[in-house]
């Protein structure tokens, strides 16, 4: 399954979000890869904490992949970070591998060839025949490499490969907009993905929403110390809501609702049961909703045609 | 007791490759669209009449060299790849030969092979040929181009042969990464001396807008299957093909242009269609895509065995003929217009 | 490259048509064919017709092969060499894609360095009428070449046959003639070997050499032999690397999640049923070849035992699949 992650705007939390919902499926047994298609400023080897691949690779990155035609390094987050979240990983019973394929360190974005789409639906074909999950990190924006995956997955070789989209955003009046401009507005994901040979009725139907750092009213008491203040907050999200739902962005359509966490303000990390139980610096429910994210991933009913 | 080794083959197929009958010399005496012969002969009687002394110069060089029985062939190629008109407003193969023999006996020679250029993208055996007698000729020869290495090529990069395009040199950097945009720097002929002639030859086209983008070949390209052909180098797992088609006596020619065969007989004695050395007398607008049809013989990998065949058959000779190694060394070209005449139209 | 004084000795006869080679070099990948079923004989064969004209090759048995016609890239580059010395190659390498019983597909790059037969590059229609010849410019010692080869890493800085190969493996696996479904999750392994050749006595055999690095799923081999031996010595290589998969894939992958799946009361059964049937019996080593494949071979298994622990795979998966029958998991 390919799962590509995608945002309008930058810092909403898409890699930090999209790192953590892949650790969860290799949890669950999932052979999984995380593809840095964020040319420009690839975070994903910060996020895993891989020191080779903190901002990038110095060679054979996804970036010389497509520009310079090397192969694309594997690096098996076991091996290569310093997470101790993922060096534990293989020893747990039953637990898949997570590979980050890295972007380079002085990528930046560059106009698509003629050659590259096939060699972009090359690299999906083979990470299919080794990975169950490929979650592949867009840039934020429509980028080259948004255009670079949909003119891939239009390629007949990859029908019959599944692949989603998860958008994020955070949960604001203007990133709801900015959100729903990407998937539907003129220069959007639709339109786009039409002009290259998609089904833009299909396409939506592979697009889901996610909301990431959500200020949740039950377990942030400590910051709304006034009953005012609590009121109106809850007037407001109900008011984020409706526009959501008109903007056909509503619960049918919530991959996942990410709260706000202290800890991932701070560090973009990838957090497990022992950041909340043992030293319990984040929240229980942070990982609960990466966990329930990772789980919709695979929810063929939720995933059906609206 | 001792163990036997038993050795096992396991080759299924012995590489078996038919020969092709050769003469010493085939001219090609022009080259129309099939559409200029519904204006009538004006056009192959012009060309026809100004090749006559080249073909008598031709013939007499052959026979001093290698004899009098020396085997000489003449030919004419339509072509009729893509026809711009209705299948219907197409001229008869009947009208077609009638118009090329009168033209011929006007000027003095005869016209010994008629061949067809969509009959070099797909070889047509018979007349009413269908997919089971069949070759697809170009994409054969698409499929033995070996691109020049550029000097730092080390296999990392696909060739670029596969977009379409094929060139005698390294060409100029063109991919623009947003953040470092590469100087310009020049294209540059492989093996020049001191300054280049740099060729690009576009092999084929692809219709975009078709769902089943079938390849158009170029004329460049259909031109050196033809080519190859006269030479006797082209095979199809090992077969012969496009081989030259006679008509029977009681047969008639078939009504469509498009079923007959890639190449047609028309005189009863005539010497073999492919020859150890190929002359083509052309009007020069034919020179760019012969130079073109060259480049792409000289970056053919060829079968060793269909080389071999060749050159043996040519050393065998009463008057033993010894062929240069590149196939494109056995080519000729006269490009030749009288100034005096205005042809337009 | 100059031949070492040691080789000297046996006073290489050259060929008009050029000088002996001195070494071989290739890559060989070996992977699932991304398609739910396996192929059919006309199927595998229309697969493998990369050059249209040019003749599939087909043997059925012992088990079927289906292998492609010779593809040819041009390369004119630096050599990567070990310790000291320079060397620019130019010419051709040649690459192939095989089928193995509808199901493995491997693709394989190789080549032949010789000496250069002049001071500079020559005409490209010269190196064209000798595919899969390189011609080595300047004169590094050939061991030193062939460690260079087998130590180059990727990006490659010099020959890069790891490309080539996995260039017709991608080619391939895009062909609009499979399903592209995957019908296990396993990975691709590779085999780089480097073999040197010089004429050897009547009576002398090739000899192997196996070495796995610390990469995954990455085995290099040495080997040595006469100049005629390179295509004997290509074969064994790829069907090293056959069994070489087969064996990983059914120990490091099938096994290990059959195991999980039982444990987490998930059904295994498919993908058991999966090597029992469609993998196990790709298990054919080649000594039916002729002697020296046999020597070659045996001389592999006395190292890797590679056999023995393919049964003991094979009858592990037994187990399991018995043990499933018995008492089926809850979500079965
Ligand atoms: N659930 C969260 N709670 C609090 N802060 C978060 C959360 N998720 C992400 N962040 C913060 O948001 C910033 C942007 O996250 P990042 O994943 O890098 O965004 P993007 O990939 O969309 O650019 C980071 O500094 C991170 O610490
Ligand atoms: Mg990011």
């Amino acid at each position: 399954m390919l799962i590509f992650a995608t945002s309008d705007k930058g810092g909403t939390g898409r890699s930090v979000t999209g790192c953590n919902m892949a650790y969860r499926r290799a949890l669950q047994g999932e052979a999984v890869a995380y593809l840095d298609f964020d040319f420009g400023s690839p975070t994903a080897g910060a996020i895993f904490d891989v020191p080779e691949a903190e901002r990038g690779v110095d060679a054979s990155g996804l970036h010389s992949y497509f520009t310079r035609h090397t192969e694309s390094q594997q690096l098996d987050t076991a091996l290569h970070s310093d997470s101790d979240t993922l060096r534990d990983l293989p020893r747990i019973s039953g637990a898949g591998r997570l590979v980050l394929l890295p972007g380079d360190k002085d990528g930046g974005e560059f106009s698509i060839s003629a050659d590259m789409p096939a060699r972009c639906a090359q690299l999906f074909l083979r990470l299919d025949r080794e990975f169950d999950l490929c979650v592949v990190d867009l840039s934020a924006g429509r980028s080259y490499a948004v255009d670079l995956v949909l003119e891939a997955t239009a390629r007949p070789e990859l029908a019959a490969l599944t692949s989603r989209w998860l958008v994020f955003h955070r949960w604001t009046k203007q990133h709801i907009l900015a959100a729903h401009g990407l998937v539907f507005g003129e220069r959007g994901l639709l339109k786009a993905g039409e002009r290259r040979g998609h089904d833009p009725q299909r396409l939506n139907n592979s697009v889901r929403y996610v909301r990431t750092a959500v200020v949740d009213l039950c377990v942030d008491q400590e910051s709304v110390t006034r009953p005012a203040q609590g009121a109106w907050l809850r007037a407001y999200d109900q008011k984020l809501r409706e526009q959501a739902d008109k903007l056909r962005m509503g619960r049918a359509r919530l991959a996942g609702q990410i709260p706000f966490d202290p800890m991932l303000q701070w560090s973009e990390q990838v957090i497990d049961d022992s950041d909340v139980s043992g030293l319990k610096i984040a929240n229980q429910a942070t990982v609960q909703a990466f966990e329930d994210l990772a789980a919709k991933l695979s929810d063929e009913r939720f995933w059906e045609g609206l | 007791m001792t163990a036997v080794d038993v050795s096992y083959n396991e080759m299924t197929e012995s590489a078996r490759v038919a020969a092709v009958p050769l003469g010493h010399l085939s001219v090609e005496t022009g080259r129309l669209y099939l559409e200029d012969f519904a204006d009538g002969d004006r056009k192959i009687t012009h060309q026809l009449e100004q090749v006559a002394p080249w073909l008598e110069a031709a013939t007499k060089r052959t026979r001093k060299r290698f004899g009098r029985n020396a085997r000489i062939s003449t030919c004419f190629l339509v072509d009729d790849y893509s026809p711009s008109g209705a299948v219907d407003d197409q001229p008869k193969p009947s009208e077609v030969v009638d118009i090329v023999t009168t033209a011929a006996d006007q000027a003095g020679f005869k016209i010994d092979y008629l061949a067809r250029e969509a009959g070099c993208a797909v070889a047509y055996e018979r007349p009413y040929s269908g997919p089971r007698d069949q070759s697809a000729l170009a994409d054969i020869v698409a499929g033995l181009i070996v691109e020049e290495a550029a000097v730092g090529a080390n296999g990392s990069r696909p060739p670029t042969a596969q977009t379409g395009w094929l060139s005698n040199g390294e060409r100029s950097p063109a991919v623009s990464v947003a953040m470092d945009a590469p100087q310009w720097e020049p294209p540059e002929e492989f093996g020049k001396y001191r300054h280049s002639v740099f060729v690009d030859i576009e092999l084929w086209s692809l219709d975009h807008y078709q769902q089943s983008a079938k390849r158009q070949y170029s004329c460049s390209l259909l031109s050196a299957v033809w080519q190859l052909l006269r030479l006797g180098l082209l095979r199809d797992a090992g077969d012969a093909v496009a081989k030259p088609y006679r008509f029977g006596a009681g047969e008639g020619f078939p009504d469509l242009w498009q079923q007959l065969p890639s190449i047609t007989q028309l005189t009863p004695d005539a010497a073999p269609f492919a020859a150890y050395q190929a002359l083509s007398v052309l009007p020069p607008h034919f020179r760019a895509a012969e130079h073109a049809a060259e480049i792409i013989v000289d970056h053919l990998r060829f079968d060793k065995t269909v080389l071999k065949q060749t050159a043996d058959r040519a050393r065998d000779e009463t008057n033993a003929v010894t062929l240069p190694d590149n196939p494109a060394g056995r080519l000729s070209h006269l490009f030749f217009n009288d100034v005096h005449v205005a042809l337009n139209d | 490259m100059s031949p070492s004084t040691t080789e000297r000795d046996g006073g290489p006869a050259v060929p008009d048509d050029g000088a002996q080679p001195l070494l071989g070099f290739g890559e060989v990948r070996t992977c699932l064919i991304q398609n739910l079923a396996g192929l059919s004989p006309s199927a595998s064969v229309a697969l493998m017709q990369l050059t249209p004209g040019s003749p599939v090759s087909k043997v059925d048995r012992p088990t079927r092969r289906v292998v492609s016609p010779e593809q040819v890239t041009g390369v004119d580059c630096r050599l990567h060499v070990a310790r000291e010395g320079r060397g620019r190659a130019i010419g051709t390498v040649l690459s192939h894609a095989v089928v193995t019983n509808g199901r493995i597909l491997q693709g394989t790059a190789h080549v032949a360095l010789t000496s250069a037969t002049a001071k500079e590059r020559r005409e490209w229609r010269h190196y064209l009428r000798q595919p899969g010849v390189i011609e080595v410019l300047g004169s590094p010692n050939p061991h030193n070449v062939m460690d260079g080869y087998l130590t180059d890493v990727s990006p490659a800085r010099g020959l890069d046959l790891a490309s080539i190969s996995d260039r017709i493996i991608g080619e391939v696996q895009q062909s609009n003639r499979l399903d592209h479904t995957t019908a296990l999750r396993t990975g691709t392994a590779v085999v780089r070997w480097a073999a040197t050749l010089a004429p050897q006595p009547p009576q002398a055999k090739p000899t192997v050499g196996i070495t796995k690095s610390d990469v995954p799923n990455f085995h290099v081999i040495r080997l040595n032999g006469s100049p005629e031996d390179l295509p004997l010595l290509i074969r064994f290589c790829e069907e090293f690397a056959l069994h070489e998969w087969l064996l990983t894939t059914v120990q490091d992958v099938i096994v290990p999640r059959a195991e999980t799946d039982i444990a987490r009361d998930r059904d295994p059964l498919d993908s058991l049923l999966f090597a029992l049937n469609e993998l196990a019996p790709l298990w054919m080593p080649p000594t039916h070849l002729g002697p020296d494949m046999k020597a070659l071979w045996e001389a592999m298994e006395s190292r890797t035992h590679y056999s023995r622990l393919f049964e003991r795979q094979t009858a592990r998966i037994r187990d399991l699949r018995d043990q499933v029958k018995i008492r089926p998991p809850r979500r079965y």
